[in-house]
């Protein structure tokens, strides 16, 4: 009977209450009044000291308290059946929480004296008393009970969502890095592309000049020597034709000249012995054994035809070396097309290689290139992808050591592998290596975004092929780049 | 001109490059022997030789990147030397960064540096005015050089009654 009672409450509390709420207006003992509030009126306020409880009898309350950040929220629904201000009432502290009328509410006001009175009554109503507390604690704790279970699934929620947003801000900061370092990339291939433009009309203008000059000057030498007894046109083609000597040997014949020509000026014997073996032979012979003011004089003048011979080889193959970096500039950034076409990747290799020379001067580059068909790309961003992979080299090398390219294809493929004598991939790194902002470098990479290899390895997906890295048997890294035919 | 044993050295890895910087300074040479070296190694050997033989480096004109080494590094390394701590040091370059000419400053005591491409006029008269300083702090007698150095520098030195062997 005991044990049932409050599965009779929670059943249906409004039958009890007006059991309760029939005795109390029937008796003479109790004191206790209905009461009405209208819609926003309050039964009690929080932190007020409460000396009544109400057995609601019609309309809903709402129980609500203020945080401490100011902000009111609301803590459950009283419905007809509940007590209203029972805590405060029997533990008399000030109210946890304001409870207000939702809707047009009646309600029985009971003070001390009439719940002591139905609490002690030796009648059924002490019954009923007892069933409507704790049938409302009951209801109460169910209330705490789901709203665990619900604040758990909330956070969860709320976890996930950050989980989600964390994700999504990293991916749009490495979307930013990577659009940032496509922007500076473009920019910098318009101005490449604009100075290599602008730097070939000089280049071709120095060319045709010094050809016209190389027509014009043996005549011009010519007239100024008509019966060849000055050798001039021999000293100028000797120039033409001068080849470097190392330089240990270059001062061994320095020295040698030295001792067999002590008079002569130690800046006249260094252009003299900068000739060739042959040429040297034939300017001891007009030098004679030992060579007076008439000789030297004459040997003087004929120096500056061998110079000028040499001026101007080095006009024209210093001109020749603008014009080939000029043309890989131009062909490296691509500028003007932008677009897939049929390439054949050596010749982007060999644009990178030349515009990355002063990276390699010290890095022996060996380039095993066996025939591969033409493959369909925009050569701009794969000559990035091979920028990205031999500076990466050089960087792992730190510029020494030995870089090795090669390229090969089947049916389906066709792949250029670029293998470097530096430490290789840590294997703990092997799976970093590609994302976005993995780098070993310090402070002194050329980039130092640490985009590289992710920009490079979205490049290549784009085209429909992939970058493999590995560890050669030899030590070193190699990166593969696979494009499909 | 009486020829001293007061070298230049110049140090650079490209023949024509090393070409011109020799034939720039050839008024020079009258009185300071230029030698040449294309690699730090063979500068070192260079250096060792004439230095075996009494020689002495006023000024070595290095180039920035070496095959296998750096400029700055190498211009450092010698100065380590006690025999080339007097020697005027200049970095010829095109593309030195802050970091590494901080670094020939503080540790190589650089006294110049010269960006590539220079003009002759001015890499004529920074080497005169260091060989200048390089005679007034070491040779007893400064008179020797007045025809191809800085006389107006070398006058008011002995002038001013410093130099000891004038005396």
């Amino acid at each position: 009977m005991i044990l049932n009672f409050a599965k009779n409450w929670l059943q249906d509390p409004t039958r009890i209450t007006n059991q309760i709420a029939r005795f109390l207006e029937q008796s003479d003992e109790y004191h206790a009044e209905f009461v009405t509030f209208e819609k926003g009126e309050l039964f009690l306020k929080e932190t007020d000291l409460n000396d009544s409880v109400f057995i609601l009898l019609e309309g809903t309350v709402q129980l609500s308290k203020s945080t401490p950040n100011g902000r009111t929220i609301v803590i459950d629904w009283l419905r007809p059946g509940a007590l209203v201000g029972l805590i405060s009432f029997v533990t008399g502290e000030p109210a946890l929480t304001s409870a207000m009328a939702e809707s047009p509410c009646k309600a029985l006001k009971l003070d001390e004296a009439d719940f002591l009175k139905l609490q002690r009554s030796n009648s059924e109503i002490a019954q009923l008393g007892q069933q409507l507390i704790i049938g409302n604690l009951i209801d109460r704790y169910h209330h705490v009970v789901s709203v665990h279970v619900e604040l758990e699934s909330i956070n969860e929620t709320l976890q996930k969502e950050r989980n989600h947003l964390q994700e999504a801000l990293k991916q749009l900061e490495e979307t930013q890095h990577r659009l940032v370092s496509q922007e500076k990339m473009a920019t910098l291939g318009q101005l490449v592309a604009g100075i290599a433009h602008e730097i070939n009309n000089p280049a071709a203008a120095m060319l045709r000049a010094s050809d016209n000059l190389l027509e014009y000057l043996p005549k011009i030498i010519d007239e100024a020597d008509p019966d060849k007894t000055h050798s001039y046109e021999t000293f100028f083609r000797i120039g033409l034709k001068r080849k470097l000597r190392n330089s240990d040997q270059q001062r061994e014949k320095l020295r040698e000249w030295e001792q067999i020509y002590p008079k002569l000026p130690r800046s006249l014997l260094r252009k003299i012995t900068s000739m060739n073996d042959e040429a040297l032979e034939f300017v001891k012979k007009q030098l004679g054994n030992k060579p007076g003011t008439e000789q030297r004089e004459q040997l003087e003048n004929a120096i500056l035809f061998y110079e000028s011979g040499y001026f101007l080889k080095n006009l024209q193959s210093s001109t020749k070396r603008i014009g080939e970096i000029v043309s890989s500039l131009k062909n490296y950034s691509r500028q003007d097309k932008g677009q897939y076409e049929k390439t054949d990747l050596r010749d982007g290799l060999n644009d990178t290689l030349l515009l990355l020379s002063n990276r390699l001067k010290k890095v022996d580059v060996i380039l095993n290139f066996s025939d591969i068909p033409h493959v369909n790309v925009i050569s701009g961003e794969i000559n990035q992808v091979w920028t990205n992979l031999i500076i990466n080299a050089c960087d792992a090398m730190q510029d020494r050591g030995e870089l090795v390219i090669s390229c090969n294809h089947d049916d389906r493929f066709v792949w250029v592998s670029i293998r470097d004598s530096g430490p290789g991939i840590k294997p703990s790194l092997s799976n970093e290596i590609f994302k976005p902002t993995f780098t070993t470098k310090q402070k002194n990479s050329s980039f130092g975004l640490g985009l590289g290899l992710s920009i490079s390895q979205q490049i290549v997906q784009k085209h429909g092929g992939q970058i493999k890295a590995r560890n050669a048997e030899d030590g070193g890294a190699e990166f593969t780049v696979y494009l499909p035919l | 001109m009486e020829t001293s044993d007061i070298y230049i050295l110049c140090i650079e890895d490209e023949q024509e490059v090393l070409d011109a910087v020799v034939r720039d300074l050839e008024k020079l040479e009258e009185q300071f022997p230029v030698e040449t070296a294309t690699s730090a190694e063979e500068a070192r050997s260079v250096i060792e030789k004439l230095l075996e033989n009494g020689k002495k480096i006023g000024l070595i004109l290095c180039d920035h990147i070496l095959p296998g080494d750096n400029g700055v590094e190498l211009l450092i390394e010698l100065h380590k030397n006690e025999q080339l701590h007097a020697s005027k040091k200049v970095l010829l370059t095109g593309q030195a960064g802050l970091e590494d000419t901080v670094k020939a400053l503080n540790e190589a005591k650089l006294h110049h540096y010269i960006a590539k491409p220079w003009n002759k006029e001015d890499l004529m008269s920074v080497s005169v005015e260091l060989l200048t300083d390089y005679v007034i702090e070491q040779e007893d007698d400064v008179l020797p050089f007045m025809g191809t150095l800085d006389a107006a520098k070398l006058s008011e030195f002995i002038r001013s009654g410093r130099n000891v062997s004038d005396s």
